[in-house]
Parts: C-alpha cells; sequence; structure tokens
C-alpha cells in the first residue's frame, strides 16, 4: 500500500468529518473561482472590441476615457464631433476623390470654373456640335483644375500608415441600444480578433450596402442581442430617437437586411446604420453656416454665388430636412409647407434618386477607428505616428486641410489607443473590487483551511493509535508525517476540485444570463487564466494546515499510543 | 546462531520527584535461529516494556540488543523502524488492527514499510491459512475476536520475519480460539524458521513449549524486588 492508499483509508473511516471538511473547502473554492470568473467575464466584457480590429480611436478632443467608452462600448454621454475631412485624411487619393466630389467647396468650384468656360466659348464665337465638344473638353479641363486646386489627387495625410479607417457616427438610439452610422467596411473586412482571424458574420441576412434600389441609402444591421431583446426581424424598419433613448424618433426608418452573429462584443448590443442614410436624417447635417460661414468671406460669397446659379448641381435637389439649417434649405423650408409634411411619408413612397449624399462640409463623425498599418511592427508603431501626428494638430495645420476648413486650424481631434485607455479604467474600478472580493474568498479559503486542520488535528486522538501501530510495523516518523500531510491535501484537493467544478456548473447555468447583459460568452469550459492557481493554492494552504497535525504525529510516542 | 541477543540490557523512567524508576535489568538473554521460546512473568513486570525494546520501539535506557547479528541499539531510529520492518514480527494482545483497512490491508499493511517487493498474493496466501480466505474484505468491526487476532497473526508474518515478537497474543480471545492461535503462530515459526519470542502470563500457554523463561529469572529488577519482598 501506498501512502495515498493509506491516506484515503484514513479519510474514509472519518467519512463525515471529511465530507464536510471537504465541503467547506468546496464552497471557499467555488467562492474563488466564481469570483475570478466574474473578473474575468467583466475583464472580457471590457476588453472585447477593445483589441479587436483596430489599434487607434480618432475622435473630438476632450475626454480620452470618453471616447474610448463611446466608440468601443457605445457607453457614456455622448462625444463632440469631428469633420468628416478627418476621416478622409486616411483615405487613398482614388478614395478622397470619390468622396470630395460631393463637397459643395468642389460643386462650387467646378460650377464657377465651368461657366468661366462657357462665357470664354460664346466669346468665340464657336457654335454647333463643335460648341458641345469644346463645352465637353472644358468640363474636363474644369473638373481637373478645381480637383488639383483642392489636392484632391492626393493621398490623406495619413493614408500611408493606414490599413483600414471605418468611420462612427453615433448619437441615436434605438431603444436603450445605440445607433451607430458607418461604413460596410465594419462588417466586411474588419478582422476583429486577429489571433483567431474572426470576422462578424451574419445569422440572418446580409450587410447592408452603401446604397440599393431596394432601400436606397438606409439599410441597416442589428446585433444579435437587439434582435433578440427587441424581436427585430428582417424587413422590419427601425426608426431611431434622436439625442438619447426617449428622445423625438426619426420620420426615416432603416430597413433591417441583416442581423449579426453573437461575436461577444459590444456590437452584439447595438444598431448599425449606413452612415450615408445617417447623415441624411434630420438634425444629423452640420449646419453649412457653422462649416462655410465661418470660412473666409471669399468662400461665404462662393457659396452665395452657387445657391444663386443656374443650374446647381443635381446634388442640392434634395429633400428638405437633410438641409435643415442650410441657406438652401431655408427657401426650400419657407416655400414649401408639403415638403415638410412629406417628412412623415412612408420609405415606399420616396424616390431614393432624390436623396443625394450629404456634402462633406456638412459631414462630422464622432470618431474613426484605424487599423494601422507599417511593414516592421504589424500596425503599431504606425498607430504610435498617427497618434502623435493627430495631437499635435499636424493636419488642422497642413495645406491639405486648409483648402477644406481654412478657418478650423486649430486643433479639433485627439488619437486614442484603447488598449491602454481601457487597462486604465479597468485598474482604477475594476480591479480594486476585484481584489477586494479576492481577499473575501480567500479568507474564507483559509477558514476552510482552518476548519482542515481542526478536523485533522481533532481526528489525532483516535488516530494516535493507528499512526502507532503503523511505526510498530515499521513505519518511519516521517513517513508517518507524509501520511497526514497527504490526508490534508486529498482533503483539500478534492474539495478544490468539487468547488472548482461547481464553479463552472454555476457559470454555465447562467451563462444565458451573462451573454443576454453583457455579450460575453461564457460556458462551463471557459477559464481565466488565474484559476490554475487555485488548485496549487489550495494544495500549499493544506500543506500549511496539515504540518501541525503531521507534527503532532511525528513526535508520537509510540509506546504509550499502543498501550492505548 | 541467536537471533536475538540482549546484553546488559536496563531501562528506567524519571519520576515526578526525580527519581529514576528502574523497569529493566537484563545482564543477558538470548533467543537462537528458529527456537521458541516463552516468557512468562506477572503483570508489570516489564514483559511488553522488554518487547518494545527489543522491536526499536523504546530506547533502553543502556545495553545493547543484537537482531540477526545486527547491533539494533547502535543505529539511527530510521535503520531500527526498517530493521523492525524488514526483520520483525509483532503479535499485539488488543490485535492493533487498523478499523478502517479491510483483512487484507490489514496484512498488507504488516509489510508495506519493509524495502523490496510488497506481494499482494503473500497476503492473500497467510489468510488463507489462517482460515479467513472468505473474509478477506471484511473490515475488523465485522469480525469477531478470533478472527481479529488471527489476522494480527497473518500480519505480524507478511513481512517474512526473522524474529515473531508476541505480547500476550491469547489474552483477550476465548478458550477455543486460544489454542488455535498458538498452534497457528508455532506452525508458521516452524515452517518459516522464524524464531519467536511469546509473552504470556497464561501457564497452558507456556507448557506447550519447550523452553519457558520466567521474567524474574532475567530480568534482576524483578528479581531483587521480590528478595526484599
Amino acid at each position: 500500500m501506498n501512502i495515498f492508499q493509506i491516506a484515503w483509508r484514513s479519510i474514509q473511516q472519518r467519512g463525515i468529518a471529511s465530507t464536510l471538511t471537504m465541503l467547506s473547502m468546496a464552497l471557499g473554492v467555488m467562492l474563488v473561482v466564481l469570483v475570478l470568473s466574474i473578473y474575468g467575464i467583466v475583464s472580457e466584457s471590457f476588453r472585447a472590441n477593445s483589441t479587436l480590429g483596430y489599434h487607434l480611436i480618432v475622435g473630438a478632443r476632450g475626454g480620452s476615457l470618453q471616447l474610448t467608452l463611446n466608440s468601443v462600448y457605445y457607453l457614456s454621454q455622448p462625444v463632440e464631433n469631428i469633420p468628416y475631412e478627418y476621416y478622409l485624411a486616411f483615405k487613398t487619393a482614388e478614395d478622397r476623390q470619390a468622396e470630395l466630389e460631393h463637397s459643395i467647396a468642389y460643386q462650387t468650384q467646378l460650377a464657377r470654373q465651368e461657366t468661366a468656360a462657357l462665357v470664354s466659348v460664346a466669346q468665340l464665337g464657336i457654335g454647333g456640335g463643335v460648341t458641345q465638344l469644346a463645352d465637353e473638353v472644358l468640363q474636363e479641363f474644369a473638373a481637373r483644375q478645381v480637383q488639383e486646386n483642392l489636392g484632391m489627387d492626393q493621398d490623406g495625410m495619413f493614408s500611408n500608415f493606414t490599413g483600414m479607417a471605418i468611420p462612427l457616427c453615433l448619437g441615436d438610439y434605438f431603444g436603450q441600444y445605440r445607433v451607430v452610422g458607418t461604413t460596410p467596411d465594419l462588417f466586411d473586412k474588419l478582422v476583429y480578433d486577429f489571433d483567431r482571424e474572426l470576422t462578424y458574420k451574419f445569422s440572418q441576412g446580409r450587410n447592408f450596402k452603401t446604397f440599393t434600389q431596394e432601400n436606397g441609402y438606409f439599410e441597416c444591421v442589428v446585433g444579435s442581442i437587439v434582435a433578440q431583446q427587441k424581436g427585430v426581424k428582417l424587413g422590419d424598419q427601425i426608426n431611431p430617437s434622436h439625442g438619447d433613448p426617449n428622445g423625438h424618433g426619426h420620420a426615416q426608418g432603416f430597413t433591417v437586411v441583416g442581423i449579426l452573429e453573437s461575436s461577444g462584443t459590444p456590437n452584439d448590443r447595438a444598431v448599425f446604420v449606413n452612415i450615408e442614410g445617417f447623415f441624411l436624417m434630420e438634425d444629423h447635417a452640420k449646419p453649412v453656416d457653422e462649416g462655410m460661414a465661418e470660412d473666409s468671406g471669399d468662400d461665404e460669397e462662393e457659396w452665395e454665388e452657387f445657391l444663386k446659379s443656374e443650374p446647381r448641381p443635381k446634388m442640392m435637389a434634395r429633400e428638405p430636412w437633410t438641409f435643415v439649417s442650410s441657406p438652401a434649405m431655408v427657401n426650400l423650408e419657407e416655400g414649401s409647407e408639403a415638403d415638410r409634411d412629406s417628412e412623415k411619408k412612408s420609405t415606399a413612397d420616396v424616390s431614393w434618386e432624390s436623396f443625394e449624399p450629404l456634402p462633406i462640409e456638412q459631414r462630422e463623425v464622432t470618431s474613426i477607428l484605424i487599423l494601422a498599418d507599417d511593414a516592421l511592427t504589424g500596425g503599431d508603431m504606425a498607430a504610435m505616428h498617427i497618434v502623435n501626428m493627430v495631437n499635435e494638430g499636424v493636419l488642422e495645420g497642413s495645406l491639405e486641410w486648409s483648402k477644406y476648413r481654412p478657418t478650423l486650424a486649430q486643433k479639433s481631434a485627439q488619437g486614442v489607443q484603447p488598449i491602454s485607455e481601457i487597462e486604465r479604467l479597468f485598474q482604477a474600478f475594476v480591479g480594486p473590487v476585484q481584489y477586494m472580493l479576492l481577499t473575501l474568498t480567500i479568507m474564507i479559503c483559509v477558514v476552510s483551511g482552518i476548519s482542515i486542520l481542526v478536523s485533522i488535528y481533532n481526528s489525532m486522538n483516535e488516530r494516535r493509535h493507528e499512526l502507532a501501530v503503523m511505526r510498530a510495523l515499521g513505519a518511519s516518523r516521517d513517513r508517518i508525517m507524509r501520511i497526514v500531510l497527504t490526508e490534508s491535501i486529498m482533503i483539500s484537493l478534492m474539495g478544490g476540485l468539487i468547488g472548482w467544478v461547481g464553479a463552472h456548473g454555476v457559470v454555465e447555468l447562467i451563462s444565458p444570463y451573462v451573454e443576454a447583459q453583457t455579450g460575453v460568452s461564457v460556458g462551463f469550459m471557459s477559464f481565466v487564466p488565474a484559476e490554475f492557481w487555485v488548485l496549487p493554492g489550495v494544495m500549499g494552504l493544506a500543506v500549511i494546515v496539515g504540518f501541525y497535525p503531521a507534527i503532532s504525529a511525528y513526535f508520537t510516542d509510540v509506546s504509550r499510543s499502543l498501550g492505548k | 546462531m541467536s537471533m536475538l541477543v540482549v546484553e546488559n540490557l536496563k531501562k528506567s523512567y524519571s519520576q515526578n520527584n526525580s527519581q529514576l524508576l528502574e523497569i529493566l535489568d537484563v545482564p543477558q538473554f538470548r533467543v537462537d535461529e528458529g527456537e521458541q521460546v516463552v516468557l512468562i512473568g506477572a503483570s508489570g513486570g516489564g514483559k511488553t516494556t522488554l518487547l518494545h525494546i527489543i522491536a526499536g520501539i523504546t530506547r533502553p535506557t543502556e545495553g545493547q540488543i543484537w537482531i540477526d547479528g545486527i547491533e539494533a541499539t547502535a543505529f539511527s531510529e530510521v535503520s531500527r523502524d526498517q530493521i523492525r520492518a524488514s526483520k520483525l514480527g509483532y503479535i499485539f494482545q488488543t490485535f492493533n488492527l487498523l478499523p478502517g483497512f479491510t483483512a487484507l490491508e490489514n496484512v498488507i499493511l504488516g509489510m508495506t514499510f519493509s524495502k523490496g517487493k510488497h506481494d499482494s498474493s503473500r497476503a492473500m496466501e497467510l489468510l488463507e491459512r489462517v482460515g479467513l480466505k472468505d473474509r478477506i474484505h471484511h473490515k475488523p468491526g465485522k469480525m469477531s475476536v478470533g478472527e481479529q487476532q488471527r489476522v494480527a497473526v497473518a500480519r505480524a508474518l507478511a513481512n517474512r520475519p526473522r524474529l515473531l515478537l508476541a505480547d500476550e497474543p491469547t489474552a483477550n480471545v476465548d478458550p477455543q480460539n486460544k489454542q488455535q492461535i498458538v498452534e497457528l503462530i508455532r506452525n508458521f515459526c516452524v515452517e518459516e524458521k522464524i524464531a519467536l519470542l511469546l509473552v504470556t502470563h497464561a501457564m497452558e500457554v507456556a507448557s506447550q513449549f519447550d523452553r519457558v523463561d520466567q521474567l524474574e529469572d532475567i530480568n534482576h529488577v524483578v528479581k531483587s524486588s521480590r528478595v526484599e519482598q
């Protein structure tokens, strides 16, 4: 027989006492593991998405934590916005050109150039087919001139360091859940878990598109928890409320075209609408007088000229509520009560052709998620570089910026690395609570350990005789000591295992609730690394508490004990 | 060749008044290889103490003990434990079986602490020979007194001892079992050439042995106290 068999027989011999002691240890370990698991769940819910797919967030100056909470978790009060041009600074020339064609600056200058060219041709007295040909050539020439003037043929300032940039527009709600205006890239391209190469998937439907004939700019997808909690189905219309959960509902709805698979990230708890549709909703367009009127006097004059020009570019002929504050809108609003009523009409009655993307100058984004890119460090160095440049206001001071926002040269944005922000928040708030809970549960374990000590020590009186018999049969003092220690370790480990399994059973039981509340997927096999210290810790405790009875056994007077 | 040699053995205990109480004074005592010796004497005469000292459980105040040619008293406690585990068998008056262990496990325990191979078939064989083949998985609490002592005999023989010490092995068993136990012990010792030192105060047991030593003849402490009386 080995010492384990001997110790096990001894444990069996004192079945009730051993079981109670074991349960006491099980309870202690269960509490420790539960606290660690809860800590893990909280950590995971905080960290989910913080490292997933992007290196940094660029948003308005102010609290970096608030920006992080808004952009990563869709929590906290909404933050200020930054001009859309900031987003374009992360784009390539090709992307910028496509977007900047929707800028008032471009349209204005283009119209002026074209007019000037047409006047020149008219003055030359060329007519007929030749005139038409010259018109086309001149328009193209004019467009190129304007593009060069505005730097549309150049890459954005940060584009060389950028793998991907995804804009987020926040501020609207669907019930308690945030509505996020973004681009399809968030679900088409973002790998939200680098290690496991996970991308967002759809349990139903598809990703929203920038424009479809069926739904225009107004498609959206919903997170798994939102779909579950709000009973959202494909084809439903979602009308976000503006500003806060109880704010007035936007008249324009978005058609649900996809429901996300649960990803365990905060994206399970949000609604994602096409950013173009988001911009076109009432109160979402930045008033032009804020954007342009603050500009130089020349620009303002240009703007006024532009509005008077005939024919005006197509982009300006849009639904009235898309320009509530622009000068153009004022005219339209004053002129037509019916137009205001059209705000209420269903999307089925709307001709999508009448909706044009909002001009760049009227756009703002809450934040931009940046996946940095460099050949050496996989983006880390580039991320640092971008953060430094953004925080130093390099873009605002550049020529590139001044072409669009000449009077907004002050620093308006900040770059934040979400991991460090989350880590700081975690250490500041969650960490101390966890340590307090851990301390309490460790104390419970110590009490359990002491009960093991008491139990084994009390049993020593009746066991002294047994140990003396073993000594008489040739067992050394060391061996007797090891038997007692082994017994203590076995009781503790069995109790520890029961507690560990019990804790994971509880986690399995509460997993649906946890997932619904936090978006974190947990189950019986969910482990936190600290757990792997629990059983060695229990073993150490068992050795400590078993040591005293073991020493007592070591010094047992065999001759006297045999006589009992 | 002597299996056990005791020379100038003395054992005394300190009393509360710091005087020494002398228990044993054995100038010389021998048991030869395969010899069966009965030591008789009154209760309280130091018989159990003598056995404990021979077994290395208690240290003598002075004197030497050789077991199978090895001077046990010259070794450390760990070595004496090992000598006890490998060369000695011990049968207790109160059996001292471990209640949490089955009959088989109690017997196996008898060989657990000795070095070398621990053969459970030896334990099975011994239990079969003591007539407990059907009781090997029974715990002592479920066995009769006679059966318990037979398990104790099997346990004492499990490690193939060279010297068997039996301390009043029949004191707690009924007359019928008493004879069976004595015969079992004697037969085993003959078969396995084990030297036997059996302590008893039962004359009907002692009368069956060729060599019967009186404790007062070898222990001078007892002898002198009797003279004084």
